[in-house]
């Protein structure tokens, strides 16, 4: 009897299609006797729950404890010999060491009639994909399934880490209850049918293809690890957010073994809305085909879900190499100069499409071999789940270049094309001495032939780690040969020539060339203008530029005015979080301090510190700078604290990155001998100074101005040694320098002439200090918009009046002095306008001018934190509105306002200058006298005398 | 075998309450079934049997309102959605609270469209269509085969069954064959049947 075509076919699920063990399971159990319901072993079964491949499910009670449990008969042949019961009870014992919420516990094992049977923790619940589609209530979000599924990859990490591996996961196999809580069903029951002898078959695929990673369905269930549950994973999470399998259900074996290894499933977001990009991302490593490219474990998996959910950045990347790049961009900022150079190359690559095809095939290959070493020697190393852990990029760049060395591509152009590369990240992650041998290697390596354009750009990017490395005439003689090239090529090549302008204005500033800057900047505001248009953002950088020149030239309110209208653009046009904004706010810190506003300054350069940190790492140069601008804005106004550190810890970066002939190291040296000076260690200050000097003389030239700081600052030394003689000749180089660099009216020559004046006081030669202190007060006011140093200057010249016996003069000059911070909104707790304050209220003690005086020191009081460390001061305070009181008549408060200044000094037993208690006890004894009719309070020394 | 003539007016004629002939054909045919399904949801023999009767005087007043349609399934799901109602309503009656509250739970998450009812009443549905296939191949074909069948069914390897029936493996194969050909045949021609449509579609 043969079938013949017309012959009507039962429908499929009636299951004439499955083996014939199968099938003839299914006939036996439709044509026996429904009564094999009632006991199963001790087991009183109450009802049939499921019934599948693998055999059934019943819902029984167990008389003996009453409780409710699961009952599964497997489907399996081979467990009647003593073998095979053993393999099973062992398989079991296994699984029923499992124990976790989200995994379905296990309660016995035995062998029923011959068929192996579990007893299992009966769960009121659902299967994972009715669950998401909302059985009983609205579809699940994407957000609670994704929670589920990092729930159940939990549970299962559980007995991986037992080392139990599933091999069946699919929505079937598990259960979510009413509290939306999953649980996991059938561990090791995979393993033990796979391994039954009786269920051996030869073209059949055990468990559900659908769910199976495809080196399961290629060799068979040994091949699978802890990846393969992974995968399972994928696709169940796959499912319910999709609601569809991530490749067609019907495909046999093959097909679909074909079908995962040609491409990865279609994007999930793209079949149901709502799914975020990453999750397709996600899916994409948790479904790689390769084991090697997907989770490395299931918590892995579950960390990421989380990682996502939490708006935190995943780790899973598809192993595209421009997937890769882009997403090194966006995390890795260091990175962006190799991506930007490789999407270059391949910009490059098109553009030269319509070459010949000799020529074609030429670019192409070289393209090729670029993304290839990307990929493999870059890229494919930062893969923490390749290296097993996440590499430091120093480490991979090195051994990318390492192995660039060792391997020398054929063509001398693509492997100064890689250097190229290596050597702008590097330079990036402020490796500048690597960045510099690359940079050179690349640049030798280019063919004497190579189009110039090419070498050009080479050069640029050494000008620049050159200039970093503070060698700026080499950096300059690079530039103008680049310039030289570029000028005649007109539009084509107008962005490099940019660049090279750029720099060069870079270097102009630096050297205190502030013309030739204006100059330069001009010109590329002028080319970016016409080739970018406006909101070009190169014109972002010259703005920044200009307002560094305003700032050169004493400018500052104006430059900060600039900065804060370019600020929000930066951001508008760059986002938040680009290198450029931090510089701006770098800028804007410095500048602000120049102006006396202290608090803002800290907290913009405490904001640049911060966003330096993000963008580059600690340990990177452009970290260390901001450094030591907090460190030079906190030691000249005795805010010391931290700063010692701070500078020690840049010191070491810049030597570490190969920067440590840089200008800011020699300035990091200065700040730190200015603290040694002012404990007093003179001659540790001095070398540290030397050392600075010679730095600065080998970079700069002797001529420049930052080297006439450091001259200052080693006469300040000399001077407090009581080197009179060697103190005025470094005040006055440093003059002679600042005058001839900076010209007459400059805020720096001020502080020289400040220099000298105090060395001079410090000589007992007081004619020439007042004449000093005069020349320097000249050449402030004339400054346009000059700082708090003016305070400094008048300050000092009050207390050299104030010593000379001049009490009226000196109190002129402190008021002066206080008015002057007022008018620019310098509070009191800022020490020099503390300085000036107290001078005024102390001279006019001494002038009997007490209803002057007492407000002053009541506010003195009232902001301890003008005292800059010297906590003592608050006690000479008190003991100064005491006297003003008490002088007042006002004896009550005076007297409480005194014994406070005694509990206070007293509490500070040596720290506090001895003459302070003596003085104050004095005072308060003489309103005792007074009260009961004898002399009146006697004046205080001058505290803030240098 | 060509289809019984008499099936595609058998539910016809069930739309008459009144044809008691008609009704007793109704109940041989898928009494089992719904037992079958009943005693799967856990209740006892006599209370299955209560179901059944539920089920058919529902059934009877829903066949006059029931119009076919041309629908393939249309009776299969709703005979399944009358007994599964009847099963719930049945368990929910009459138990002490805790009971009736695990059941209403279970009902919230299994009826009217709960998948484990839904999937067990076409499970007992699949069986149904067996055994009475079976029923068939037992009345058509030789004892002989019947039994090599049946041994087959109880798990014997095909050697061993031609060792018993004396014969070769291949002459075992070939019964197994033709039995699953015919069943096959009988199980699509049942199916049919149940829709009255149907038939004359798949003729």
């Amino acid at each position: 009897m043969s079938p013949s075509d017309g012959d009507p076919r039962p429908p499929d699920r009636f299951g004439f299609d499955l083996p014939e063990e199968e099938w003839l399971a299914r006939v036996r159990d439709s044509v026996g006797p429904v009564s094999s319901l009632g006991r199963i072993g001790e087991y009183e079964v109450l009802e049939e729950i499921s019934r599948g491949g693998q055999g059934v499910v019943f819902r029984a009670r167990q008389p003996r404890t009453g409780r409710i449990i699961a009952l599964k008969r497997l489907l399996a042949g081979s467990f009647a010999t003593a073998r095979g019961r053993q393999r099973f009870e062992r398989e079991m014992e296994i699984t029923a060491r499992l124990q976790h919420p989200g995994i379905v516990t296990l309660h016995g094992m035995e062998i029923i009639d011959g068929q192996p049977t579990l007893a299992m923790e009966w769960i009121d619940g659902v299967h994972v994909d009715r669950w998401a589609s909302g059985e009983g209530g609205a579809r699940r979000s994407s957000a609670e399934i994704l929670r589920l599924t990092a729930a159940i990859a939990r549970a299962v990490h559980h007995a991986h880490q037992r080392g139990v591996l599933h091999r069946d996961l699919k929505p079937a196999n598990v259960l979510v209850d009413g509290e939306g809580r999953p649980h996991v069903l059938d561990f090791g029951v995979a393993k033990l049918l796979e391994e039954d002898e009786a269920l051996t078959r030869t073209e059949e695929f055990m468990g559900s293809p659908a769910y199976a990673p495809p080196e399961q369905l290629r060799d068979g269930a040994r091949a699978v690890d802890v990846r393969g549950d992974v995968y399972s994973l994928g696709v169940i999470l796959y499912v319910l957010l999709a609601g569809r399998l991530p490749y067609d259900k019907e495909l046999r074996v093959a097909e679909r073994l074909a079908a995962i290894e040609r491409r990865p499933p279609p994007a999930a977001s793209s079949l149901a809305p709502g799914i975020d990009p990453e999750i397709d991302t996600i899916l994409g490593k948790a479904l790689a085909a390769d084991p090697e490219l997907r989770y490395p474990s299931v918590d892995a998996f579950a960390a990421d879900l989380e990682r996502h959910l939490d708006g935190r950045p995943i780790l899973a990347h598809p192993p595209s190499t421009w997937y890769h790049v882009r997403k090194m961009v966006r995390r890795n900022r260091p990175l962006a100069a190799l991506a930007g150079l490789a999407v270059a190359l391949l910009i490059g690559f098109a553009a030269h499409a319509k070459l010949s095809a000799l020529r074609l095939e030429r670019e192409r290959n070289r393209a090729v071999t670029v993304v290839e070493f990307l990929r493999r020697g870059v890229f494919g190393a930062m893969d923490p789940y390749r290296t097993g852990r996440r590499a430091d990029l120093q480490q991979i760049l090195d051994a990318a270049s390492a192995r660039l060395e060792a391997r020398r591509p054929e063509e001398g152009d693509v492997r100064a094309e890689l250097l190229e590369m290596l050597g702008l990240a590097k330079h990036r992650l402020g490796d500048l001495a690597g960045a510099r041998e690359d940079l050179e290697r690349a640049d030798r390596a280019l063919a004497d032939d190579a189009d110039p354009v090419r070498r050009a750009r080479v050069s640029v990017a050494l000008a620049s780690v050159l200039t970093d490395q503070s060698e700026y005439a080499a950096a300059e003689r690079r530039l103008h040969r680049a310039e030289e090239t570029l000028r005649p090529r007109g539009a084509e090549t107008a962005g490099l020539l940019v660049e090279v302008l750029t720099a060069r204005a870079a270097i102009d500033l630096t050297l205190e060339r502030l013309d030739d800057a204006a100059r330069r900047v001009d010109e590329i505001d002028a080319l970016v203008r016409r080739t970018d248009g406006e909101e070009a953002p190169f014109l972002l950088r010259t703005q920044l530029q200009r307002a560094l020149l305003l700032s050169k030239r004493g400018l500052h309110a104006e430059a900060v005015a600039e900065l804060e209208d370019l600020l929000p653009r930066c951001v508008r046009q760059l986002g938040d979080e680009s290198a450029m904004v931090a510089s701006v706010v770098r800028r804007l810190g410095l500048v602000l301090f120049r102006l006396g506003r202290l608090d803002e300054s800290g907290a913009r350069l405490e904001e640049a510190l911060e966003r330096r940190r993000r963008l580059f790492g600690d340990r990177h140069p452009d970290t260390a700078q901001v450094l030591v601008d907090l460190a030079a804005t906190r030691v000249p106004v005795l805010r010391e604290d931290g700063a010692d550190a701070m500078l020690k810890a840049a010191i070491e970066v810049f030597q570490e990155s190969g920067a440590g002939e840089q200008e800011t190291v020699a300035e990091a040296y200065g700040l730190l001998a200015e603290q040694l000076t002012r404990r007093g260690e003179f001659d540790e200050a001095e070398a540290l100074m030397r050392k600075a000097l010679d730095l600065l003389r080998g970079r700069l030239g002797p001529e420049h101005p930052a080297v006439a700081d450091v001259l200052t600052n080693l006469g300040g030394v000399h001077s407090m040694r009581g080197d009179h003689d060697d103190a005025r000749r470094f005040f006055e180089e440093a003059t002679t320098i600042r005058l001839h660099a900076l010209g007459p009216v400059h805020l720096d020559v001020a502080h020289g002439l400040n220099g000298l004046a105090l060395n001079a006081k410090f000589a007992g030669d007081f004619d020439a200090a007042e004449r000093h202190y005069g020349e320097a007060l000249e050449v402030l006011r004339a400054v346009d918009d000059p700082s708090w140093t003016i305070l400094v200057v008048l300050n000092n010249l009050a207390s050299l009046k104030e010593k000379r016996g001049d009490r009226a003069g000196a109190r002129d000059v402190y008021q002066e002095s206080l008015d002057l911070a007022r008018e620019k909104e310098i509070g009191v707790d800022v020490v020099d306008c503390a300085t000036a304050a107290r001078g005024v209220a102390r001279t006019s003690l001494e002038l009997q001018d007490h209803a002057r005086a007492e407000p002053i020191f009541r506010e003195l009081v009232a902001t301890p934190e003008s005292n800059a460390g010297r906590e003592w001061l608050l006690g000479y305070d008190l003991a100064g509105l005491g006297v003003s009181l008490s002088a007042r008549g006002e004896y009550a408060e005076a007297l409480n306002v005194l014994d406070r200044a005694v509990t206070e000094i007293e509490s500070l037993g040596d720290r506090a200058p001895a003459y302070l208690l003596r003085e104050t006890l004095t005072v308060r004894r003489m309103i005792d006298d007074h009260l009961t009719g004898k002399g009146a309070p006697a004046a205080n020394e001058d505290p803030d005398a240098n | 075998m060509s289809p019984d003539p008499t099936r595609p007016s058998l539910l016809l004629r069930v739309r008459d309450s009144a044809d008691h002939d008609a009704w007793r054909e109704f109940d041989a045919t898928y009494r089992d079934l719904v037992l079958g399904y009943c005693r799967r949801r856990g209740l006892q023999p006599a209370d299955a049997e209560d179901v059944l009767q539920v089920v058919l005087i529902s059934l009877s007043r829903a066949m006059r309102r029931w119009e076919y349609r041309r629908e393939r399934g249309r009776f299969r799901a709703y005979l399944g959605c009358v007994v599964r109602n009847a099963v719930n309503r049945h368990q929910a009656r009459g138990r002490p609270a805790d009971v009736q509250l695990e059941t209403s739970v279970r009902a919230v998450l299994s009826d009217p469209t709960g998948p484990r009812a839904d999937e067990l009443w076409e499970r007992e549905w699949v069986r149904h269509h067996y055994r009475r296939a079976m029923e068939t191949i037992r009345e058509t074909f030789s004892e002989r085969s019947v039994r090599v069948f049946e041994r087959l069914l109880e798990g014997a390897r095909v050697a061993r069954v031609a060792i018993e029936f004396e014969t070769t493996e291949t002459a075992i194969h070939q019964v197994k064959r033709r039995i699953k050909q015919r069943m096959g045949a009988l199980i699509a021609e049942q199916v049919a049947a149940e829709e009255p449509g149907d038939v004359s579609l798949r003729r």
